[in-house]
Parts: structure tokens; C-alpha cells; sequence
């Protein structure tokens, strides 16, 4: 089987420190790692090699700066890495990465299966995964802790576990999986790979490379727009609950139903 | 008056630590400052314990009546000059490490038990897995200031006082002249935390660090820290013996690879590992162990370069094998995220021990962790193995060798069944601590004596130090008002 | 987006906002390199407010596209309460833009769709459709081919696992944009400014989706209320009889076992050392039972027993991330703390107000847990007959 992972780097911490001086934010010193989600994905696409061979190939999408990060991938076993890197690409918000990964996808040979992490922990979005699978016209499953059954290349049965259910579907193949942690620890990589693949290279390349349709790739690609960005003021989060007990109560159970504060509620 | 309160039912956590004895007290305290901790001392005559987290082993904050003076509440970290950070001594290691972090810089010792107290880690001598490379805590305490039993405060800044020949004199913020004698003692030359740090013509500053409170309470400190290292990373290996294991330690300590840290996994805390690991949800998070292998060696490096660190790497490869280690079955960690990894399954080998004596302790309520903490010098390693190893097997005790190999310091972690075998356990542990004094080694390389060891160190030092050692607290404590029980059994001049 | 260069007086204060290593201070003005994502995290940071995003401005005519509609989900034949919640946000947008609210809802009962219209739907499209069941790919292409033909301005799904599974397949299929998991709906000049989450809760972003329609949001359940109108909907039946194949089939469901299961629960209660008594840790369990929630403990409660290892949250146990977490009696030590960061929400019950769980507290509450938690479980379980 030839499993295809997509993978982000992202900022290993989401913590958002705030400078007390100047009360802005600071984000640097932030090491940059494999999105979590991403390397349960990678995981059990490694653990699924080792059962039923075949390669496991990585793709990913973002700046040049975290070539480093996903040639980590080769350590862990991936027999190749691609990065799909230009300025073009920036930008680009859910429907723009979908369309630019899944034409790359079309490029890069025979794939029965494509796993995404369930989403990444700096955006959280979870759209990314589906969008690919309607672009390739797969079909899709989300939030997968394992794969039960992969007996030949048509169908694959796969463990569904959201906070509410769990399910086993079956899903024909190619599809795209996207995956939470299931009941492994995603393994370490070994000083053998480590050491072997120091020489092999991380293959990039550029949107004029695949000719993809400028008009749905970047900033110009995407349907949505950031138009402000702020950090919710914590200190105004942070609520004593007074009153009677009736009233503590009472109070208590308006903000289990309205954890964030409903907004045109008083919390 | 008001800072000292009635001991009460609330407090009554305060009355133990992690060596799990419980003692007793009648009032306690929270200061927030210098001044509040000297106003205390003014005004209180009962003796007083001093706390700080209470993550000691050794019954150190454990109070045997009188005061808990608790320090918790002077958590403010002051300033941060030059690889200069100074704090109050209720911070914690990791209020600090975070701090420290978002500034790019380390406190190199690293103690593995991050919620201790700076003040805690001071008057202890803690030290952590990178003690390997950068020592304790020791030469890293550059000021620290001490409020005496008298009440009176002392400041002492590294390189400003010291003793000449055996003579001392220190003169407090008040104007007091506090003048005595060092005696003469023979500390061991391994890593050490058994009572006080006694040389001629010594920085007198090391006299308080590991003191364990005897002597005043440390209520401020002056770090020297370092930039991070560029890369950090780790290898855990596996060998089928640990002969093998030990070999390889001997060979990489002493080459340019120069370990940050080398911690050691014997046969038996592999086997725990791995079957708490089956059946415990809570370690599911643990590495899969590779089968048929009977000991493992964790090695920590830190380069100034992505070059670098890749031919340290390279070098422990060839460690490993030739050393009949196999490089496909290592973990290695090169981010922080898997460094954590590392250390978590270092940290989970005690976490399971505990686990384990917790459920004998249900049939058997007496049954404590017999735990040992001594280190030996660099030629007795494979000899120190090899005694704790044979007796206890020729004893058939239950038990779980780890911890920081890389300084000969190995934690025996005896896991009784019953009370016959925890006095089995107890008495070997003493036979080991008079071998291994005898081998020029100590009975406590980092938890230090405090209350529960205080027989080891009577193996150490005779009846006459330990005496002199007493005078010496004298000086400063004259009615042995602080820390009472730790180091000395009171009345036993 | 773009520095202007006469604004910027090249502090610095951008640079340490960036993740990515993008901004650089080349004499004494900052620019951009190749590392830009266009993240925006440096525009509220600066003090000249010299960096600006060159907004994209809605170019197209929409005059076909209206209304507000929402996406009823249903699990076990039952209509999510996220569902009605957004029917009720929604009739707040339309009449602040002077628009009407449809729901779309597969084989209705007549009890729903009368809820739906007391939610505020003006109108209701009622399709019947045989699918395979529980199938969302089924569910996706159903709703695309109504959106097709009904053209919304406004496409509303509830932020549930499997709206989150189903709004990206039908947003791709329409080519247009999603914003997930909103917690802030508002309506400006025709656009829908949605605002949501990032960087786990710490940062929060509004969103619009100027020149495609129709502007799709998932929206977190419960952050908004049902209202209650006296309306009487419009009802839109349609006979959906395509039928085709997702390639997916569900063999089986099991809805049960998640309680117990504390590393996917999305409510915790957590019992601590204040749990003085048998008796009040009873009354944890009562009250989590009614919530739907899991309970925790933190390590005192476990190493007494009181509660089985597999219980236990911190440093030496599971790590959390529920969305709400509710800490009953737990001191708040940092051991106990490392694994409930992932926590969403804390909620924090103690009666000694200095307990350090209050400095991670969203909401603090000082008053004796076994009395709360008694009114706690009358309220509920009044509510629940």
C-alpha cells in the first residue's frame, strides 16, 4: 500500500506570552515541530508499512524554514519528503491549501491512502483533510484512532472515536483519513535512521512547478479573509462566583451551558 | 503576631514530605518577605521547621513540633542581570525554568523533581541528571541571604568571605561579629550531599548551601545561569547485559562526547516499565521496549551546532556497538518534544515503584520505599553493581536499580512484600553504606540526611565530627532552634 | 499586508511576535521576508500601527444569494441542541439585516420542525430522503444540491465532530469558504464577520468571506441561546430520490463507552483532597452523571484509594483536555496542574479562597463543595423531569 501523510510544521507551544512591559505579544524562541495530530497520522501510516509494506511518502505545504523540521520524517522511516514552497502560496486559508496539496497529490504517483492529522494545533480547523478528499474525489472519515483491517488494496476498516461515539466504517479505497491518537505512542525515531538519511534531501517545489491555477492558490486563492486578529483579555476571563449558594448555583450552571460567555450574555 | 497562626486541621499537609513520615507542630507561618520571616523569628521561641514545597526524601521539612516556618509565599523572582537571576526562596524550580525558558537560558543543574523550592534546593545541595556535566547546585549559588536564629540577617556573596585557614568571621547587616571554628573533616570526593561542606580557607557561603537548614533560613539566592546550548538532544540505548551497559558508560564519560547526563535502567525497572505499561492506562504513553534487551543507558549531549551534535551522535553510535548495543533499537530525541518523551520514561521508573509500594502498603501499613542515594567513585562502579546485585538476589528482595550512572550514583529501590522483607532491605542498605564509605564514597550524594539518614551518616563522620559539626551549628543556632532533627539527633552530644 | 515605511520607527516589537522568523529590521525599518504566512499576528502588536492588511473588498454582485440557513443535525434520530441554538442566532442576524432564517432538516418529525420554528426558522426545508444511515458524505451531498438550488447568502453548521466533518466536504464541493468553530457571529454591511478561536484559545480572529457565497461558519455548540418566538414556518418539502455511492459504509456505533474515558471526555469533574468524605464523593459522581461528564481525581484521592489509578490527572497521570473542567476540592499543586492545561475552561469549587487551583481558574468559586454540589444536582435533575 502506498500511504501519502500531509503534514504541517507548526509552533510546538500555542502559549501565547504577552510582554508585561509593553503588553504585547512575543512568540519568539517558539520551536517549530510536526504538528501532534500530524504525527499520530505519520504513525500509524509507519506502522501500517511495517504490517503490509509499501512506502509512506510526506507532503507538506509552508515556508522554506521548516525544511528541517520535515526531514525529521526520514528519521522516523519516511521514504520521501516533498515540500510545496513558494511566496504565491502564502496566505493561503483552508480552501487554498486544500486545492494546492490535492493537485500535488495528482503528481505524485499511485496512492491508495492519504492521511492528514485530525487538525493542526495552531489553526484548529479540521477542514483540511476533507476539502482534499472532495478535490480528489475521495471518499473520507475524521477523528480515526486505528485501522482494523487492510486486507487488500479496494477497502480499508477504520475506528471512528469522536467525544461522542465510536464507530467502525468501512471505506473504500484511495480515501483520506484523518487521524487522533489512537492507542500508541507515536515511536521515536532510531540514531540508525538518524544517521542513515542525514544526506537525503527534502524534494521542493514551487506552484509553477505543478502549474497550479494561481487564481485558488495563496492569499488570492482564499475565499476567507483575516480581518483582525486580538488576544482575549484574560484578566477580564477570570470570574469569581459570588452571591448565595442558590445564586452560586444558578450562576454555576449558566456557565456550563456558556463556557466562553454567551455573547450577549453578562459573563 | 498575626503572621504566626494555630496549627490546624487544614495545615495538616505541612506535617510531611515525600519521605512520607508525619510529624508534628503547634503553630505555623506564611511570610512573604525578609522582614516577615525576621519578624517571626523575633517573636517565636518554639523551635521552627522550615519548608519549602516538602518534595524532600530525607524528612527535612518534616517539623517534630513548635513552628513550620513555610516559605511558599515568597515566590517572586527579583531580577535577572547578566546570567544573574535573583530570587525569593519559596520560587519553584518550575516557575523559574519557565522563566528562564522564555529568555532563552538554563539553570544547568536540572533537578529531576521540578516543583522543589529554590530555598529547598539551596539548603540541600540539589543536584539533577545534568550534575554529569555542570555539578550541583553548589557553584551555581553565587549570593544568598540568611536570617539567623538570632535574628539578624547575614548576606553572603560568592568570592567576598572566607575562612582563613580554619578560622571564620562573618558580620551580619546588625553589626554582630559571628565568629568560630571549622573543623576538620574528610569529605568524600564524589558528588555529595551528607552533611556540612567543610575545607580550610573556604568560600564561606558553601558552608550554608546544603546546610539543610541548620544553620539560618535562606530566604533569598543569586543564580548564575547559561544560555541554552543550541542542541540538546538524547539517546536511550539497550544492552543485552549490563556489563555491557557499564562499559559502555566508562567509555562514553570520559570522550569528547562529554555527556550532559547518563542515567541507568537496570533488568528489573525495564520489566516494571514494560508491564505497567500493558496494564496501566496511565502509562500507555511509555515507548514500546524492545524485546531480549536487559538494561538501558539514557545519554544526553549538548552541542553548539547542528554539526556538532550530529558528530556527538555519531560517536555514540560507535559507542553503542561496540559495546554489543544495536542502533535500531535506540530512542533518539532531537526536539523538545521528544526529550520530553526521554525523561518522561525516566521519571515514570520511580512513579511505578511508588505505585507498587503504595498497594503492599494496604496489608503491610508500615512498609516504606527503601531507596538508597549513594555514589561511589569512578573505579568501584562495576564493584558497587555487582554487591547490590548479589545481595539482593541471595536475599531475594524485590527491586529496581536506576538513576545517574554518568557519577557512579545508583538508586537501589527496594520494593518489600512484607515487614520481614523490609527489614531485610533495611539492614543490607546499611551494610552497603559502610562498604561504600569504606570505597571513599557517601551515603547521600542528593537527598541529603535530614531525619531519615542520619544513621548513614553516622557511618561517615565518628562520634567526635559529627559533634564538631554540631558546634559548628551551635555558632550560629545557639539554642538549636532550627531544623531540629535534621543532620543531629538532639541530646546526643 | 504591508509595513509603511514612514510609520514604522523600527522598535522591534513585531519581530517578537512572529513565529515564523519573517519580519527583519533592515535599516531601522521592518520588512517582510519570504517567511510571511500573512498570519497577522503582528498588526495589533504594533505601536504606530504601521503594519496593515490591504483588505480584500466584496468586488462581486450576490443579489441572488439570501438568507440565513442552518444545517439540522441529527444523532440517534434526535436534533442536536446546537442546531436550535443556531436557528436562534440566526433570527437575531436576519433581523438585524432585515433577512429571513431557513433550516434544513432530513426526515423531520412534526415535533421538530415546530421547535425549529419556535427557534426562530421562518422557514423549513423538509427533505425526505432514504440515506444509508449515519452516513455524512451522504449528508454532504444532499446539502450541497440543496444549497445549489436555494442559493444562501449564510450557511450555518453546528461545530460538532461530525459538522465538522461534513461543513469542509460541502464547502469544497461549493468552492467557497468555511470559517470553523466560531464562538462570535455578527453581520456587517451584508458580510458575515465570523470570530473564532486560534492558537488554542489564545488568540482570537474575525474572519469574513467577502466575494463567495454562500459565507459558511461551524459554530461551537452552546454558545449561543434558544429564544423562544411564536412563529409559524414556512415549510419547503422536497423529495430527494438521487441516490449514488460515498464509499463509506458504517458497520457499527457504540455511543456509551466514552464517560469513563477521560482523554476524550469534553467535561471532567475533578475530585481533590477537599473531598473529605465517602459521602461527597458520591456526590461528585451524582453530579457528573447528570452533566454527561467524566471524573477525575488528583493524586491524594488516588493514593488513598478512594479512586483507581486510571483516574488520575496530572503530572503522574493522564493528561486532559476536555472543554470544561471542573475542579471539586483539588488544591490546585502544579503536579496536579500539568495535566489539565489542555483544559478549555476551569471551573474551580474549594472553600479555602488562598487555594493555589484559583490562580488557573476561569471561575472561582469559595464555598464548601458538598453543599454545592447538593444544590447543584437538585437544579439539574429538576430540570431534567
Amino acid at each position: 500500500m502506498n500511504i501519502l501523510v500531509c503534514i504541517k510544521a507548526v509552533p510546538a507551544s500555542t502559549k501565547v506570552n504577552l510582554d508585561e512591559v509593553t503588553n504585547t505579544l512575543i512568540r519568539t524562541g517558539i520551536e517549530n515541530v510536526i504538528n501532534p495530530f500530524d504525527s499520530y497520522a505519520l504513525d500509524l501510516a509507519l506502522r501500517l508499512k511495517e504490517k503490509y509494506q509499501g512506502r509512506v511518502d510526506v507532503l507538506s505545504m509552508g515556508i522554506p524554514e521548516t525544511e528541517q523540521i520535515l526531514h525529521h520524517a526520514y528519521s522516523l522511516g519516511v521514504d520521501k519528503v516533498t515540500l510545496l514552497t513558494d511566496r504565491a502560496l502564502a496566505g493561503a486559508d483552508t480552501l487554498a491549501t486544500s486545492y494546492s496539496l490535492a493537485s500535488t497529490i495528482k503528481t505524485l504517483g499511485q496512492i491508495d491512502l492519504v492521511l492528514c492529522g485530525k487538525q493542526s494545533t495552531d489553526g484548529d480547523t479540521a477542514q483540511v483533510g476533507p476539502e482534499i478528499a472532495e478535490m480528489l474525489n475521495y471518499p473520507h472519515s475524521t477523528y480515526i484512532t486505528d485501522i482494523l483491517l487492510a486486507e487488500d488494496k479496494s477497502h480499508l476498516v477504520v475506528k471512528r472515536r469522536t467525544s461522542e461515539k465510536s464507530q467502525t466504517i468501512l471505506i473504500d479505497l484511495p480515501a483520506v483519513l484523518t487521524v487522533v491518537k489512537g492507542m500508541h505512542i507515536p515511536k521515536l525515531p532510531t540514531l540508525e535512521k538518524y544517521l542513515g538519511t542525514l544526506d537525503k534531501k527534502v524534494d521542493k517545489i514551487t506552484s509553477l512547478d505543478l502549474s497550479l491555477d494561481t487564481s485558488r492558490i495563496g492569499l488570492l486563492g482564499s475565499p476567507t479573509q483575516v480581518v483582525n486578529v486580538f488576544t482575549p483579555n484574560q484578566a477580564k476571563r477570570k470570574k469569581m462566583i459570588l452571591g448565595s449558594l442558590d445564586e452560586q448555583a444558578e450562576k454555576l450552571l449558566e456557565i456550563l451551558k456558556f463556557p466562553k460567555g454567551e455573547s450577549n450574555g453578562n459573563y | 503576631m498575626h503572621l504566626i497562626k494555630k496549627f490546624t486541621t487544614k495545615d495538616i499537609s505541612l506535617l510531611k514530605d515525600e519521605s512520607r513520615m508525619i510529624g508534628e507542630a503547634e503553630s505555623v507561618a506564611f511570610p512573604s518577605s525578609t522582614k516577615e520571616v525576621l519578624e517571626i523569628m523575633k517573636e517565636e521561641t518554639l523551635p521552627i521547621t522550615i519548608q519549602g514545597n516538602r518534595t524532600g526524601l530525607a524528612g527535612g521539612a518534616v517539623p517534630l513540633g513548635g513552628l513550620v516556618l513555610n516559605l511558599l509565599k515568597m515566590d517572586k523572582i527579583l531580577s535577572l542581570n547578566d546570567l544573574l537571576v535573583s530570587c525569593q526562596a519559596g520560587v519553584l524550580l518550575s516557575s523559574l525554568t519557565n522563566f528562564l525558558d522564555s529568555k532563552n537560558l538554563l539553570l544547568p543543574p536540572d533537578p529531576t523533581e521540578t516543583s522543589a523550592s529554590i530555598g529547598g534546593m539551596v539548603a540541600c545541595n540539589a543536584s539533577g541528571a545534568r550534575t554529569l556535566r555542570y555539578g550541583p547546585i553548589r557553584p551555581w549559588v553565587k549570593f544568598l541571604k540568611v536570617v539567623l536564629a538570632n535574628g539578624e540577617v547575614l548576606e553572603l556573596t560568592r568570592g567576598k568571605h572566607f575562612a582563613r585557614g580554619s578560622a571564620f568571621t562573618l558580620i551580619t547587616n546588625e553589626g554582630s561579629k559571628i565568629k568560630g571554628e571549622l573543623p576538620q573533616i574528610k569529605m568524600p570526593n564524589v558528588k555529595n550531599a551528607a552533611g556540612y561542606f567543610i575545607r580550610p580557607n573556604m568560600d564561606l557561603i558553601d558552608l550554608f548551601i546544603g546546610s539543610e537548614g541548620t544553620l539560618g533560613v535562606i530566604t533569598e539566592v543569586k543564580l548564575r545561569v547559561l544560555p541554552k546550548p543550541k542542541k540538546i538532544s538524547a539517546v536511550t540505548c539497550f544492552f543485552e547485559s549490563e556489563t555491557e551497559a557499564l562499559d559502555y558508560v566508562t567509555e562514553v564519560r570520559k570522550s569528547e562526547v562529554n555527556p550532559a547526563a547518563l542515567e541507568y535502567f537496570d533488568e528489573n525497572a525495564l520489566e516494571l516499565l514494560r508491564n505497567e505499561r500493558m496494564k496501566n492506562p496511565a502509562f500507555t504513553n511509555l515507548q514500546e521496549l524492545p524485546l531480549n534487551y536487559y538494561s538501558a543507558v539514557y545519554t544526553e549531549i549538548h552541542a553548539d551546532s547542528l554539526t556538532e551534535q550530529n558528530k556527538l551522535l555519531k560517536l555514540i553510535a560507535n559507542y553503542i556497538i561496540s559495546n554489543n548495543g544495536n542502533t535500531l533499537h535506540t530512542w533518539l530525541a532531537v526536539n523538545n518534544t521528544d526529550l520530553e518523551q526521554l525523561r518522561y520514561f525516566r521519571h515514570a521508573t520511580p512513579e511505578i515503584v511508588n505505585l507498587t509500594i503504595d498497594k503492599q502498603r494496604k496489608i503491610y501499613p508500615k512498609l516504606t520505599k527503601l531507596g538508597t542515594d549513594m555514589a561511589v567513585p569512578d573505579d568501584y562502579l562495576h564493584q558497587v553493581m555487582e554487591l547490590y546485585h548479589s545481595d539482593l538476589r541471595e536475599a531475594g528482595l524485590q527491586y529496581v536499580i536506576f538513576g545517574h550512572i554518568g557519577d557512579n550514583h545508583l538508586h537501589v529501590n527496594i520494593i518489600p512484600r512484607n515487614d520481614a522483607e523490609y527489614n531485610l532491605g533495611k539492614a543490607l542498605y546499611l551494610d552497603w553504606a559502610k562498604q561504600i564509605v569504606a570505597w571513599g564514597g557517601t551515603v547521600s550524594a542528593e537527598h541529603g540526611i535530614g531525619k531519615f539518614k542520619r544513621e548513614f551518616f553516622a557511618l561517615m563522620y565518628d562520634k567526635k565530627t559529627i559533634a564538631k559539626m554540631k558546634q559548628l551549628k551551635t555558632i550560629f543556632d545557639p539554642k538549636h532552634r532550627l531544623n531540629l532533627g535534621n543532620l543531629f539527633l538532639e541530646g546526643d552530644n | 499586508m504591508e509595513i509603511i515605511k514612514n510609520k514604522c520607527i523600527g522598535c522591534g516589537a513585531c519581530l517578537n511576535s512572529c513565529s515564523f522568523n519573517a519580519i527583519e529590521i533592515i535599516e531601522g525599518k521592518a520588512i517582510f521576508n519570504d517567511n510571511c504566512t500573512l498570519c497577522g499576528l503582528c498588526i495589533s502588536v504594533c505601536p504606530e500601527n504601521a503594519i496593515v492588511r490591504n483588505d480584500k473588498k466584496q468586488t462581486k454582485d450576490f443579489s441572488d444569494y439570501s438568507g440565513i440557513y442552518v444545517f439540522v443535525e441529527k444523532e440517534k434520530n434526535v436534533v442536536k441542541e446546537v442546531s436550535y441554538q443556531l436557528v436562534s442566532k440566526a433570527k437575531i442576524l436576519a433581523k438585524s439585516s432585515d433577512d429571513f432564517v431557513t433550516s434544513i432538516i432530513i426526515n423531520p418529525t412534526e415535533a421538530e420542525i415546530s421547535k425549529l420554528s419556535s427557534a426562530g426558522s421562518d422557514k423549513v426545508i423538509k427533505v425526505k430522503a432514504n440515506l444509508p444511515k449515519e452516513n455524512l458524505l451522504a449528508n454532504a451531498q444532499v446539502l450541497f444540491d440543496i444549497v445549489k438550488v436555494y442559493k444562501p447568502n449564510i450557511l450555518l453548521i453546528g461545530a460538532t465532530p461530525d459538522g465538522r466533518s461534513l461543513a469542509p466536504r460541502v464547502a469544497a464541493k461549493l468552492k467557497t469558504g468555511l470559517t470553523a468553530d466560531c464562538t462570535m457571529l455578527s453581520i456587517d454591511n451584508d458580510l458575515l464577520v465570523q470570530t473564532r478561536p486560534a492558537y488554542g484559545g489564545n488568540i482570537m480572529a474575525e474572519i469574513i468571506c467577502p466575494n463567495h457565497r454562500p459565507q459558511m461558519a461551524t459554530v461551537r455548540p452552546n454558545t449561543f441561546k434558544i429564544e423562544k418566538y411564536d412563529l409559524k414556518s414556512e415549510i419547503i418539502s422536497i423529495n430527494y430520490e438521487k441516490t449514488f455511492n460515498t464509499g463509506i459504509r458504517v458497520l457499527d456505533t457504540l455511543y456509551e463507552e466514552n464517560k469513563s474515558d477521560l482523554e476524550h471526555a469534553e467535561i471532567i469533574v475533578g475530585a481533590g483532597r477537599g473531598i473529605s468524605n465517602k459521602e461527597t464523593l458520591e456526590l461528585v459522581f451524582e453530579f457528573a452523571e447528570l452533566l454527561n461528564a467524566s471524573v477525575s481525581a488528583s493524586r491524594p484521592l488516588v493514593d488513598a484509594s478512594w479512586l483507581g489509578y486510571e483516574r488520575q490527572v496530572g503530572q503522574t497521570g493522564k493528561t486532559v483536555s476536555p472543554k470544561i473542567y471542573i475542579a471539586c476540592g483539588i488544591s490546585g499543586a502544579i503536579q496536579h496542574m500539568a495535566g489539565v492545561s489542555g483544559a478549555e475552561t476551569i471551573i474551580a469549587i474549594n472553600n479555602d479562597p488562598n487555594a493555589n487551583i484559583f490562580k488557573y481558574a476561569d471561575y472561582s468559586l469559595v464555598g464548601d463543595v458538598a453543599n454545592v454540589l447538593k444544590t447543584m444536582i437538585n437544579k439539574l435533575s429538576s430540570r431534567k423531569d
